[in-house]
């Protein structure tokens, strides 16, 4: 097999993998990103957080680490980003930690700096395409400005700061894309769902108040598309780039994802009290 | 249930919850404003540009929740 940036000719009948380096890749998201970026003869390694949730998880092709890349060196995540095409961010805290006051302190060191640091060296190890897993929160953060979501809210403002540092660390050298995720369902091998929480807080009740909202609701993972579609499809993916000349692609799933008929898809209705479950990350 | 019935408590729950030197990241009262409304989203803005296909939402959402209780 050859190998991503090369310009050798490829013989007839060899594919040309590129290789994308997946954070998180045994999260939930990050497995299902694993699987479909393999579907899609990608060439994949990932670095997750220990342990293994569950053994021989991913396929033997994978280069499978665990560790945390936080504590690694800039040099020591130059080298290892070297030669990848893309990087999925498929990491983080979600909104379901509840951490020390203030939470914009929790927030901004665990997903600002590192998206920040991580872009940075992704762009300088000559990475072209960052796709980062971010919250549908963001999106209606924007949209829902009469609630002003940013002014008291650690998760939205950060998500969204999140977003823009990515943004301008790839300004000029490589594609940012982020994926406003919204909730997600699905299984995984070795890990219980993240509803199981607030399963648990209804359990027994005989009656749950619920609000007259409801949510967009997807299954499994997003990312690879982005990767791809931004690869092939660049006149298509141009009608989401922002002003900065990036592409960002909003309110997204996966090829697992479906946001499929109307009713299934936005049917869903919040049960009171609940935290949001958001993303579903590791 | 309307939002005025149970803001007040969600708002109890965060003072509650910052007395114990807590915060949530979404507060619970701004929460419930958030699930008082519909945050639909339509697939066909990034369907399209992405090519991910349908996929039944509904049957894996109870598959979810039936591992949830099972364990």
């Amino acid at each position: 097999m050859i190998h991503s940036r090369t310009t050798t000719t490829i013989p007839e009948g060899m594919s040309f993998m590129k290789e994308v380096f997946v954070l998180g890749g045994t999260g939930f998201l990050g497995y299902y990103t694993v699987k479909e970026l393999l579907r899609r003869d990608y060439k994949v390694s990932t670095i997750s957080l220990p342990p293994m949730p569950a053994e021989e998880l991913l396929p033997k092709e994978v280069d499978c680490r665990l560790g945390d890349i936080n504590q690694m060196s800039d040099e020591e995540v130059l080298e290892l980003l070297k030669g990848k095409y893309a990087f999925v961010y498929a990491a983080g805290a979600d909104e379901r930690v509840v951490p020390d006051a203030p939470a914009m302190k929790f927030f901004y060191e665990a997903n600002v700096l590192p998206t920040q640091r991580l872009a940075r060296i992704a762009r300088q190890a000559g990475v072209q395409k960052f796709v980062l897993f971010g919250s549908y929160f963001a999106h209606f953060t924007e949209v829902w400005t009469d609630l002003k979501l940013k002014e008291h809210n650690a998760y939205p403002r950060t998500r969204l700061l999140q977003e823009e540092v990515a943004y301008m660390e790839g300004e000029g050298g490589m594609d940012v894309m982020t994926l406003r995720l919204p909730y997600i369902f699905g299984m995984m091998p070795g890990r219980q769902p993240l509803w199981t929480m607030f399963v648990d807080r209804v359990k027994g009740q005989e009656i749950v108040p619920v609000l007259g909202g409801g949510t967009a609701m997807v299954t499994g993972s997003a990312g690879c598309g982005s990767c791809r579609r931004g690869d092939r499809e660049r006149q298509a993916s141009d009608g989401l780039r922002d002003r900065r000349n990036q592409h960002e692609a909003q309110r997204v799933s996966s090829d697992y994802c479906g946001p499929a008929r109307a009713d299934g898809h936005q049917g869903g209705r919040h049960a009171a009290g609940a935290d949001e479950a958001g993303n579903g990350k590791n | 249930m309307p939002l005025e019935q149970m803001k007040p408590a969600m708002e109890k729950i965060d003072a509650e919850t910052l007395a114990h030197g807590k915060e949530h990241g979404i507060h619970i009262a701004d929460t419930a404003e958030t699930q008082n409304r519909d945050a639909y989203l339509d697939p066909q803005d990034t369907m399209p540009v992405l090519g991910y296909k349908e996929a039944d939402v509904r049957a894996e959402m109870i598959e979810t929740l039936k591992k949830c209780i099972e364990g």
